[in-house]
């Protein structure tokens, strides 16, 4: 669906963000993408929807090139921002002027998103909280019904039953065609969303992989004290004791850590990879 | 092609309502700001004339003082009015705009015509208001009208399509428009920045006042430069396009009001210039008609005269035409012998000397000899004077009286 290939962006010269960066995005997919502060998160979202042109390499969007921004394709995408702007109007004026320039809008599913998120339809969203806002803007990114929807830290400024929500409606709003990028650091807000998990880190990619293949390649456990058992890549403390990352010794199941995978991968990132290729 | 691609006007007209709707408080403070700023020409020109008229020896120079700062400050109001219409002021406002399945050609268009035609439907809404609150004004302050049907003047100038300095301020006030919402970094400064290095020549036309012999004559040397100057807008809608496609979500607009404080100190500085440069302007404006000159045209020997003052100027736009009365002092209150000489060629067919009486003014002469003359465009030009020149001259001479009022100017 989407396919980058050898991408190199920097925001100054001598200093890029990404050198030589691929990746292949696949349809019907929760993509969690997971990084530092400053490895280039939001910078690689915008690249994505063509907000940013890379210096090198291209990004295709069902064989388009983002970079001209055809109708077709911003038609396919939408971009919840981690900061947006939502005008001084109604969502209900807000939606007859922007719903045009999606096919696909629904209004049916605008009202059962925003029932979801337990907000009502005749708001002006000029005097919404920040949180509010975003509930609204999200529902609306989902009533879409674009086949590409990237997110920057949504669950950023929802409060916890709101959380909650934001999982339903993202449940709600999946299917086989859509592909959700959804960057954050608030892992736990979002690690029973997941299909798939990049990390990034110093222009690389040094994990892309579905939670499917992570569940039958490590093991995530909870041990006491420092575990001295052959075969652990990652511990860190945690309230039991230690959480531990192990090679999945055949058919192990255990549950998505995706703290414990992102400091595993960032500290053993040989390792990780060693374990993936295989 | 995919059938979505292909450029629709009925996604520009999408693309309209949609800034209308989003973007209503933005475009609500700009039309009011601009019809606001529209107004301060037309005050300008009442403080301007009621200000110096008194005394005609730095009438020119506080007059111009005064337009200038008056051009100043409509300046830096539209300029403000301009930047509430950016919808892409900022990343988050950028990112919203970028992504509206539209075509970039599409956005560029309504946004083209958001910025001409709504601009040219403010404009003339300011100008409408000008013309009313100018002569309201007059009546209320009891100030004198210099300038004559001001408003008209202004009109004429705003809708003519031969009016170059307008049509090319008007362009560089759209390219200043468009610049903000479409250059990647640093927009205003990048905008002002291609509007100075492109535009010298119209803004040292438009500062020098209408009335610069470089370019408002109908010289055919000259046609070529104004060729090129109706060329330029077309380069700088190309220039404009072609950022549009580069603009990206990260940019800052820097330098806003340091280019704008350029520009002002560029303009002061070419109306300067153009004071002290321009023989034209103070000769026109000074307006001190030889004695020699008069006898021969008129074909009367007058008394020994001299010029006292200029009580009315006007400059009717960019073929430098214009109409300037003084007032003249005789030495002495002429002798019967001038008035009789007077009424012979009141009597001469074609010397173009009248006489009336002027029975309702008690306070005025009596007796009053007018002369009258025009020549160029076809008619006959007097004696030592060329065709070529478009000029009038009428004369008006109160019996009994030392001041006399002489009116010349072209046309």
């Amino acid at each position: 669906m989407i396919r980058i290939s050898n991408l190199s962006f920097g925001y100054k010269k001598g200093n890029n963000i990404f050198e030589d960066f691929s990746l292949d995005i696949e349809k019907g997919k929760v993509i969690g993408l997971l990084g530092k502060n400053g490895t280039g998160k939001s910078t690689l979202l915008y690249l994505l929807t063509g907000l940013l042109h890379a210096q090198k390499g291209e990004i295709r969007f069902n064989g388009t090139d983002v970079k001209r921004r055809e109708p077709n394709t911003l038609q396919e995408t939408f971009i919840v921002t981690e900061e947006f702007e939502l005008p001084n109007i109604t969502l209900k004026r807000y939606v007859d002027a922007t719903a045009p320039f999606y096919p696909r809008f629904s209004h049916e599913q605008l009202k059962n998103y925003l029932e979801v998120f337990e907000m009502p339809m005749d708001v002006k969203l000029g005097e919404l909280s920040m949180g509010q806002k975003k509930k609204a803007y999200i529902s609306f990114a989902l009533a879409t019904n674009t086949n590409f929807l990237v997110m920057d830290e949504p669950s950023n400024g929802l409060d916890i039953p709101s959380k909650s929500q934001f999982r339903k409606a993202i449940t709600m709003g999946m299917n086989d065609e859509r592909t959700v990028i959804i960057s954050t650091h608030q892992v736990r807000d979002i690690d029973t969303l997941l299909d798939h998990v990049i990390i990034i880190d110093d222009k690389k990619v040094l994990l892309d992989a579905s939670t499917a293949k992570i569940g039958t390649t490590l093991f995530f456990g909870e041990g006491e004290g420092n575990s001295t058992d052959e075969g652990i890549i990652y511990t860190q403390p945690s309230v039991t004791g230690s959480s531990i990352l192990r090679a999945n010794r055949g058919d192990e199941e255990s549950n998505l850590n995706l703290e414990l995978l992102f400091n595993a991968t960032l500290a053993q990132r040989n390792e990780i990879a060693k374990l993936f290729e295989k | 092609m995919k059938p979505e691609n292909k450029f629709s006007f009925t996604r520009v007209v999408q693309l309209i309502k949609h800034y209308a709707i989003v973007e209503k408080r933005g475009l609500l403070l700009y039309t009011l700001i601009s019809i606001a700023a529209l107004q301060i020409p037309y005050l300008a020109a009442i403080i301007a004339y009621n200000t110096a008229h008194t005394d005609s020896s730095v009438r020119y120079d506080i007059e111009l003082l005064i337009m200038i700062l008056g051009a100043v400050i409509t300046f830096i109001l539209l300029t403000y009015a301009a930047s509430q219409l950016m919808n892409t002021k900022n990343k988050e406002s950028r990112s919203n705009f970028l992504m509206l399945p539209a075509k970039s050609s599409e956005k560029f268009i309504a946004r083209m015509l958001i910025c001409t035609v709504g601009a040219m439907i403010t404009v003339a809404a300011g100008h409408l208001l000008g013309i009313c609150s100018y002569n309201l004004l007059l009546t209320l302050l009891n100030a004198e009208e210099y300038y004559h049907n001001l408003g008209t003047q202004f009109l004429d100038t705003v809708f003519s399509l031969d009016s170059l300095a307008t049509s090319i301020i008007f362009m560089l006030y759209c390219l200043y428009i468009w610049g903000a919402a479409y250059f990647h970094k640093n927009c205003y400064a990048r905008s002002s920045t291609v509007a100075l290095l492109t535009w010298p020549i119209p803004y040292l036309t438009i500062v020098l006042g209408f009335t610069s012999k470089l370019l408002c004559e109908y010289d055919n040397n000259l046609q070529f430069v104004r060729m090129i100057m109706y060329i330029l807008p077309f380069v700088t809608i190309w220039a404009a396009w072609r950022n549009f496609n580069r603009t990206q979500i990260i940019g800052k607009e820097r330098y806003m009001w340091i280019i704008t404080g350029l520009i002002v100190i560029y303009i002061i500085i070419f109306g300067v210039a153009g004071y002290i440069f321009n023989k034209d302007i103070k000769d026109v404006k000074t307006i001190k008609l030889e004695e020699e000159r008069i006898e021969r045209i008129t074909g009367a020997e007058f008394p020994a005269f001299d010029y006292h003052k200029t009580t009315f100027y006007h400059s009717g736009g960019m073929l430098g035409d214009f109409t300037c009365s003084a007032i003249y002092k005789f030495d002495k209150v002429p002798t019967n012998e001038f008035y009789n000489t007077l009424d012979s060629l009141c009597n001469v067919e074609g010397s173009n000397w009248s006489k009336s009486n002027n029975q309702s003014d008690s306070t005025a002469s009596a007796e009053e000899y007018s002369f009258h003359i025009i020549w160029g465009n076809n008619y006959p030009a007097p004696e030592g004077e060329s065709p070529e020149d478009d000029r009038l001259i009428t004369i008006e001479i109160p019996k009994g009286q030392k001041e006399f009022k002489i009116t010349y100017g072209a046309w």
